[in-house]
């Protein structure tokens, strides 16, 4: 089974059903319904896939359906339904979980932000056999991304996408040969952060702080053109706010920040660009 | 054919063989159709740079640029002769 959101999920989709394996069923959406509602649903209707609302994963009577159906994976990729422990551990051979970043430094929602915001040059992703924690299961395969300074939390999250599918394909023709055939390496022993749906700082720039840091952060929530799960970071000029859409350092002594200038282009109440 | 049927054409012909999509008619709502997402624009807009030698800034770039090949082909053409992307923030 698939437990999956966003263009990711479609992506995880269309790689399953282009191969010899079959998916009981595509769980996906909750307050969006009917079954086509949100883009992995619309995929799966599309190659009659059965669509189950996602909210099921937190009911322990999943379980006994996966069994029921014989299923050997659940994969979860973008699902944001924290999954029961009785589901996580029905299918026959595992239950795995599709992370836009690298594990345990970068747990939680928003990975490939987290990593821009804190200025890291290298990242990756990785599908984890999943457990009763959020994001704590063994690695089963990752990949490395280089992030480069032209890299927003956009771009970052949609390379991640592109570069999960290959080991998803991996996974699943491992899993052919058994359990056993599954990569399973522990966790290493270094710092993990884990990040919930807030945004850094407020949601508030900090003029004070390193040019660098100040660009990070904005370029970290910059989803354009798409909306930002952050919204966009925040800043007061006469008295009123306004989201900053992008921004760069440039040599230091110039006004605006800390150590060096950081320039913005900002959006307005109204979204428009200024 | 002018420039921009030329680009039209070409682009058609990324979308076959890089994505293995028909995109052969100019008007289809590609995001509609699912042609193109959130993912798949990302790996657009780097190889329409790859290809075409524009630089289109993901900040400067409106999604229904993307909705149709014309569309996409009026971008590129608009980008390779100046007219945008807009200029860096700490030029302005």
């Amino acid at each position: 089974v698939l437990v999956a959101e966003e263009a990711a999920g479609v992506r995880a989709l269309e790689l399953l059903v282009g191969g010899p394996h079959r998916v009981v069923a595509v769980l996906t959406g909750d307050a969006a319904w009917p079954a086509d509602a949100t883009p992995v649903g619309a995929a799966a209707v599309r190659v009659a896939c059965p669509v189950w609302p996602a909210r099921l994963v937190r009911d322990p009577a999943l379980a006994d359906t996966l069994r029921r159906h014989d299923v050997d994976l659940l994969l979860n990729v973008h699902s944001l339904f924290i999954a029961h422990t009785a589901v996580v551990a029905a299918p026959r051979l595992g239950s795995f979980n599709v992370h836009p970043g690298p594990l345990p430094a970068y747990a939680g929602l928003n990975a490939p932000s987290w990593a821009i915001y804190h200025g890291e040059r290298a990242h990756a992703v990785t599908i984890h056999w999943m457990d009763a924690g959020i994001d704590t299961g063994p690695i089963a395969y990752q990949a490395p991304l280089t992030i480069t300074e032209r890299d927003t939390g956009y771009t970052l999250s949609a390379k991640c996408t592109t570069e999960a599918m290959p080991l998803l394909q991996a996974l699943v023709a491992a899993a052919s040969g058994g359990a056993d055939a599954i990569p399973q390496r522990p966790q290493a022993d270094g710092p993990r952060r884990h990040h919930g749906r807030e945004a850094p700082q407020g949601g508030r720039l900090d003029w004070t702080a390193p040019a660098r840091r100040v660009v990070n952060y904005i370029r970290a929530a910059d989803y354009s053109p798409f909306p930002s799960p952050w919204g966009h970071p925040r800043t007061w000029v006469d008295g009123r706010a306004l989201g900053v859409v992008s921004g760069r350092d440039g040599p230091a002594g110039r006004r605006g920040s800390g150590d060096g200038r950081a320039g913005a282009r900002r959006r307005g109440p109204g979204g428009g660009r200024g | 054919v002018d420039r921009n049927g030329v680009l039209e054409h070409k682009i058609v012909q990324l979308f076959t063989t890089r994505f293995q999509t028909d995109a052969a008619d100019l008007q289809a709502d590609l995001l509609a159709s699912g042609a193109i997402d959130s993912v798949r624009l990302v790996e657009l807009v780097l190889e329409l740079e790859r290809r075409f030698d524009v630089v289109l800034p993901f900040d400067a770039l409106e999604i229904d640029d993307f909705r149709t090949v014309r569309r996409i082909a009026e971008l590129v053409a608009r980008t390779a002769a100046g007219s945008t992307p807009p200029a860096a923030p700490g030029d302005r």
